[in-house]
């Protein structure tokens, strides 16, 4: 069987390292202009060219997303951006416009990736696309297993699915409900995320719903028990959705699905409920498997937006580690105390638990909090450590 | 400019036409969305010849997102409408592109994403694929309509009256809500139009409707182009009024409106008339592009 890629999201350099590191074949990221999910968008020319040269000394990829659906005064300034990230070796763009894939075509020999955004649904519209240069789709997340399945018989080209992260209620692409009710565009970074909000639904002037609001919402997507059959259909790349995910998020969810991929290829027998078990420390919104195994169900929608409680809280990441003292340097990211239990995971190991014994301020001061985001701290670790390595909190249950 | 206008019944063309319709849109059974009725290919040439005597003509709308159980059902369609005289093919989906493709039938597709053709270079982009022509983005301002007409030599329409779509889901979300609250069945309301959703802190009502293809939700207001009729005339080479939400009197007097105003008669008063019921859409509202929100 061919290994799929494994492409997270990064919205910063520091998440673009960490989703690497954790087991990302490539990552996605989005530079300042002409991408959606602006607030995702941290990626200045330099860090762009910076990401490119960390991925590429891994032998892993970056794609960046240039995937707005621009009017014609947005395109200002587009073929010198193409340029510089061709300049930077960028590995591909994604994109949704068909003005904007001219201009790729045009002005430079970078790869297209088709966004989810024009919401591909079918494998003639998937070679559409390719026989216009675009090298692969991302397909629309309504698709299931069987749908894919059918769509890989019929082109040659790669194919991208979603697998993890939130998902649109609407057909991407081809929602305004952000812009009829708040005034920005969805499709050039706006969304306001309408389709989550609460709703009243009437007939005529009664009104049906009584004590629960109408709502559109759906739960994250988790595809942890399809993603052998997604390996086996022959998908080219499993996609992990989350640009504004924290990076503990991002360390997570990549390591999960990087040790489920691995494994699932290596013919490993899979403990599928260790998985599901991992993965959840890092959800902050009820999962389900989507559109996957058919037509939605009333259990892939989400009426509260009441926010699944993470049974790890993120506390802090490894800077650097001293193994003669076996003390390491961390970046304080939660508050936790002197005897919690917490557990240590990284990418190379599965995760450790401890009771947190010592803690000391970095000029080496007895503290029994920490309590200040960023802080520098030393603790003491049963077992050896490497930068990015992460703690968690073990929430008691 | 000519006028087209949504059509459900075959006797509607005669009337319609006298009030003075050009063109006629008709839903493909099974491939289109949003429309009143879906014609099956005996409908639709019946409905091209009864066009034709009456010196109109029709537009078969295949505007669905088509999944892959419907390409077959694509591809009979297809072949039938390339024996009929239809004048265009309204597509969404690019698999109607390469069903077109095949049967020789690109020249009379109308490209019809709702939300993609946003600029001039996409006009250009589907003038050289040497399609028919493309309706604009919903979302388009005048401002757009004016630039994605004025370079290139090409085909572009609007929808121009009516309910305008904003949202569509494939979950049948009406279905799903009531089955979570349990105090409802979605058979008691699957034929209805009159179902609306109002957000919580706004006035607005929104109609929604669950059909086989998902869960459509519309603008509050529809749309009306009488303040903006002279720039589109100008323009824009055909105009379509959605009938989707009213009766066949009511399209009647809506396309009679459009003819009066067209050739400058009563526009103030017919401009009087929609006024307060109908909004401009788009035309005088520009989207931002980007505002801080906290996450969720």
């Amino acid at each position: 069987m061919n290994k799929p890629e494994l492409l997270a999201p990064a919205g910063d350099l520091e998440k673009l390292k960490i989703a690497l590191l954790y087991g990302a074949d490539a990552v996605f990221i989005g530079g300042k202009a002409f991408s959606l999910r602006a607030r995702a968008s941290n990626f200045g020319p330099e860090e762009i060219a910076a990401g490119c040269a960390f991925a590429h000394s891994l032998g892993k990829k970056v794609y960046v997303t240039v995937n707005i659906i621009p009017k014609s005064e947005d395109l200002d300034g587009l073929v010198d951006y193409l340029k510089s990230l061709e300049r930077a070796k960028v590995d591909a763009v994604i994109c949704a416009s068909s003005a904007i894939i001219d201009a790729v075509r045009t002005h430079t020999t970078l790869e297209i990736h088709l966004s989810t955004q024009q919401s591909i649904t079918n494998a003639p519209a998937v070679n559409f696309w390719a026989e216009r240069g675009v090298k692969r789709v991302v397909l629309a997340r309504e698709l299931n297993l069987d749908e894919l399945a059918a769509l890989r018989q019929d082109t040659t080209a790669d194919l991208e699915v979603f697998i993890h992260g939130g998902m649109c209620v609407s057909y991407s692409g081809k929602c305004t409900l952000s812009n009829n009710l708040t005034d920005r565009d969805a499709n050039r970074g706006g969304c306001a995320h309408s389709c989550r909000w609460h709703y009243d639904l009437y007939d005529g002037d009664e009104k049906l719903n009584s004590t629960m609001p109408f709502s559109m919402s759906s739960k994250d997507l988790q595809t942890v028990r399809h993603i052998s059959r997604l390996i086996d259909i022959g998908v080219s790349s499993l996609k992990i959705e989350g640009r504004m995910k924290s990076i503990h998020y991002i360390a997570t969810v990549v390591r999960t699905y990087r040790r489920l991929i691995d494994e699932l290829c290596d013919d490993i027998v899979i403990d599928i409920p260790q998985y599901l078990l991992e993965i959840k420390k890092a959800e902050n919104r009820l999962t389900s498997h989507g559109f996957m195994e058919g037509m939605t169900t009333v259990d892939e929608q989400l009426y509260n937006l009441r926010s699944e409680q993470p049974t790890q809280t993120f506390i802090g990441m490894i800077l650097d580690y001293d193994p003669e003292t076996m003390t390491a340097i961390l970046e304080q990211r939660n508050y936790f105390e002197v005897g919690d239990m917490v557990e240590i995971f990284g990418p190379r190991f599965d995760p450790v638990t401890f009771i947190v014994d010592k803690l000391s301020d970095d000029e080496g001061h007895g503290i029994a909090v920490a309590k200040h985001p960023k802080q520098r701290l030393k603790m003491t670790l049963p077992m050896p450590a490497e930068p990015f390595d992460m703690l968690r909190k073990v929430n008691k249950q | 400019m000519r006028l087209a206008v949504t059509v459900a019944h075959l006797d509607e063309i005669g009337p319609l036409t006298k009030q003075g319709a050009d063109v006629f849109v008709v839903g493909a059974l099974g491939l289109s969305h949003r429309l009143k009725h879906g014609f099956d290919m005996d409908a639709i040439t019946t409905v091209i010849h009864a066009a034709q005597k009456v010196n109109t003509s029709v537009w078969v709308s295949l505007n669905a997102i088509i999944h892959t159980v419907q390409l077959e059902h694509l591809d009979t369609t297809m072949a039938a409408l390339a024996k009929t005289d239809v004048e265009a093919i309204v597509f969404a989906d690019l698999a109607v592109f390469k069903a077109a493709e095949k049967y020789k039938l690109i020249h009379k597709l109308i490209y019809a994403p709702e939300t993609y053709t946003t600029c001039t270079e996409d006009v250009q982009f589907w003038k050289n694929e040497q399609i028919a022509g493309v309706i604009m983005a919903r979302e388009s301002t005048l401002e757009d309509l004016v630039d994605a007409t004025a370079i290139i030599d090409f085909p572009v329409h609007v929808v121009g009256h009516g309910h305008l779509n904003m949202f569509h889901s494939r979950r049948p979300l009406i279905e799903h809500y009531f089955e979570h609250t349990s105090d409802r069945t979605f058979a008691d309301f699957a034929e209805k139009k009159t179902l609306t959703l109002q957000e919580e802190i706004r006035d607005e009502r929104y109609p929604i409707v669950q059909d086989t293809f998902g869960t459509h939700v519309f603008r509050a207001k529809p749309l009306a182009s009488f303040n903006v009729l002279p720039a589109l005339a100008r323009r824009v080479h055909t105009m379509i009024i959605d009938t989707l939400f009213v009766d066949q009197k009511e399209a009647l007097s809506i396309v009679l409106d459009y003819k009066h105003a067209l050739s400058g008669m009563n526009v103030d008063t017919i401009k009087a008339h929609y006024a307060s019921t109908h909004d401009d859409g788009f035309y005088f509202k520009k989207t931002l592009l980007q505002k801080e929100v906290p996450d969720e």
